[in-house]
């Protein structure tokens, strides 16, 4: 008996001895050995580190107060396949109307988290609160609204992370977007909403608000003159430019064909490039204007010096074929009257005088260069450099060929002749400080010969659909064949016209282009003109320049 | 009894002490859930303040006015001509 007992206890002493071993070794596991692991297994219960956005900033217009682009949320609806408790309802759900999140669900029932898809429109929104699955929920992303749809080509838009995609959105997406605040909040390990403390990890950066030069109201007033002469010439593209060239403010920049930055599911990538800025075009005979510029500059040539023009649409010069249109064509006429017809036999047989200097005078105006406008890839444009230069070369750069230039780039060039001779650089953002050439480029006598041909071809040449009696307007107009597969299609043409508007101390550079119209045998006098007098008439009713 | 009266107020105080511990704690954690219900109501408010904010935007859309000025105003676009400039 004793001794059984004494088996019974010696057992029982082993058997708690072992328990009590088991729990040791596991306490050292806990205690020692993984330490580390449930110290922060632990940490992590009570402590959280929360990721805080800034809201992404404003895009103003040059009021400061109306909103070019502006925050909205936007909705998204997902489901947690992993837990899904009533996968009967929602995969017939998502299979007759989300077939895209059906497809992905089948690839990825498996993870803890899906979209099912996000900015969802107000209709999508109805649809699946109506089916009411409590496997789908909503939840909230920060999105993007541009109150003026106008303005998408200069704004850009965000994509679905809210990241700048294109425009002032991707250029500034830094500015705009802030830097995320990141904090650590102490709670208990059961606790949903609230925390103890609350302490910076990281600090943040507030989002600053963008105000550009723009001008909401004389936006929509162009666009909507643009929208019209769009649907009169039907027209494949339309643009416009309005600039304040004393200190380069771009007030409306329109470029047509548009897109709706509110709705870019279905968007076409080719109607959201600015047009203005990222394109360069061979304008044609606007060009005149600056190799005229150039030859006063040089002492070539005076307005009053008589050139024979040959009264005929086609002649050789040096050997070289030059083809004037047939409105242009004249006789002896003094060389104001050259430009202001737009003829091209009468140019090229002045600007040959000049040589290789026309490239450099078109360098310092500007062409060939980028303006340096804040926004994103802005095209260089060209200008044919003399070593490389054929035989017509001369010719073709005197009246607007061999060299492609973007409509900013046109309308800064402009600008230096409003500006008597200083070059001030365009730009988008409102800011006090104006980039501008420490001496003028050219003599005041080189100016005012232009700016009296350009008021004469408004008042009797090419441009007098431009005008508006009380205001000095001086432009220039340029159609141009387009280059398709290597050769120019005289069917296929752009027209712009170009200049200023001007009453005492108040100026305004105007570009308006259309490109390609059905019409036939139609030129920039009867196209682009009749915009350029709208878009100007408007500029001055909008700015009470009465 | 010295000795009685100074083991009576040293526990005493220290029993104080513990309470006033416990209670600035408890106040803390009161102060700051209404510190946080307010910072919710203050994320509501500003929620609501943007979405007042766009639908002021939304009504300020040019293309709207013009149309309300012209369908229901009956209003007519003015030329430049049609402009005259008084003398004041």
């Amino acid at each position: 008996m004793n001794r059984r007992y004494k088996i019974r206890a010696t057992i029982i002493f082993f058997l708690f001895a072992t328990i009590f071993i088991i729990i040791l070794v596991n306490l050292y596991f806990i205690q020692i050995k993984n330490n580390s692991f449930f110290v922060s297994l632990g940490e992590k219960q009570y402590s959280l580190i929360v990721t805080s956005y800034p809201p992404r900033g404003a895009i103003l217009d040059r009021t400061g107060k109306q909103f070019l682009a502006m925050n909205k949320d936007s909705i998204a609806a997902f489901i947690l396949p992993k837990t899904l408790a009533h996968k009967e309802q929602v995969l017939p759900f998502l299979r007759k109307h989300f077939p895209n999140a059906y497809e992905r669900f089948k690839q990825s029932h498996h993870k803890d988290f899906m979209y099912i898809a996000r900015r969802l429109t107000p209709e999508h929104i109805t649809l699946i609160e109506q089916a009411n699955i409590p496997d789908i929920q909503f939840l909230q992303e920060p999105g993007r609204y541009y109150p003026v749809p106008s303005a998408g080509h200069v704004t850009g838009i965000t994509d679905i992370d809210n990241k700048g995609l294109f425009g002032l959105e991707l250029l500034f997406n830094q500015r705009l977007a802030g830097k995320p605040m990141r904090r650590s909040l102490h709670k208990d390990a059961r606790s949903g909403h609230f925390y103890f403390d609350k302490e910076i990890v990281e600090h943040g950066e507030q989002e600053r608000t963008l105000i550009t030069t723009l001008d909401s109201t004389l936006q929509f007033l162009a666009f909507e003159e643009l929208k019209k002469t769009q649907e009169e010439c039907q027209a494949q593209e339309v643009s416009a430019l309005i600039m304040n060239p004393s200190n380069g403010h771009i007030l409306a920049m329109v470029t047509l064909p548009t897109f709706n930055p509110n709705e870019t599911r279905n968007l076409d990538v080719e109607s959201t490039k600015n047009k203005i800025i990222n394109e360069a075009y061979e304008l044609g005979s606007v060009i005149k204007v600056f190799a005229a510029l150039a030859c006063f500059q040089e002492g070539v040539v005076s307005p009053d010096d008589l050139i024979d023009c040959e009264q005929v649409k086609t002649t050789y010069v040096d050997g070289r074929k030059i083809n004037t249109v047939p409105s242009s064509v004249t006789g002896v006429v003094p060389f104001s009257q050259v430009i202001e017809k737009s003829n091209n036999i009468g140019i090229a047989k002045v600007v040959k005088n000049l040589g290789n200097t026309l490239y450099d005078h078109y360098m310092n105006l500007g062409f060939g260069k980028r303006t340096g406008i804040e926004f994103p890839s802005e095209h260089d444009g060209f200008v044919n450099p003399p070593d490389q230069w054929s035989k017509q070369s001369i010719f073709s750069l005197s009246y607007g060929y061999e060299i492609s230039a973007t409509l900013l780039q046109l309308a800064r060039a402009f600008g230096i002749i409003a500006n008597n001779g200083y070059r001030v650089e365009p730009t988008l953002i409102f800011t006090q400080n104006i980039v501008k050439s420490a001496l003028p480029l050219y003599s005041q006598q080189a100016i005012n010969d232009i700016k009296n041909i350009l008021e004469n071809t408004v008042l009797k040449g090419s441009a007098q659909r431009a005008r508006i009696d009380g205001y000095r307007v001086m432009a220039k107009t340029g159609t141009a064949n387009l280059l398709i597969n290597g050769q120019y299609n005289t069917s296929r043409n752009i027209y712009t016209c170009a200049g200023i508007i001007e009453k005492g101390n108040y100026q305004r550079v105007i570009v308006a282009f259309v490109k390609e119209v059905p019409k036939t045998g139609v030129y920039a006098s009867t196209i682009a003109v009749p915009l350029f007098d709208a878009l100007a008439k408007k500029t001055l009713i909008h700015d009470h320049i009465i | 009894m010295k000795k009685n009266f100074f083991t009576y107020a040293f526990i005493t105080t220290h029993i104080c002490f513990v309470v006033l511990l416990i209670y600035k704690n408890s106040k803390i954690i009161q102060l700051t859930y209404q510190k946080q219900t307010i910072e919710m109501k203050k994320k509501e408010r500003l929620q609501t303040k943007e979405q007042l904010t766009q639908n002021i935007a939304a009504a300020y859309d040019q293309g709207s006015i013009k149309e309300f000025a012209l369908t229901q105003l009956h209003m007519v676009p003015v030329q430049l001509q049609q402009i005259k400039k008084i003398a004041t």
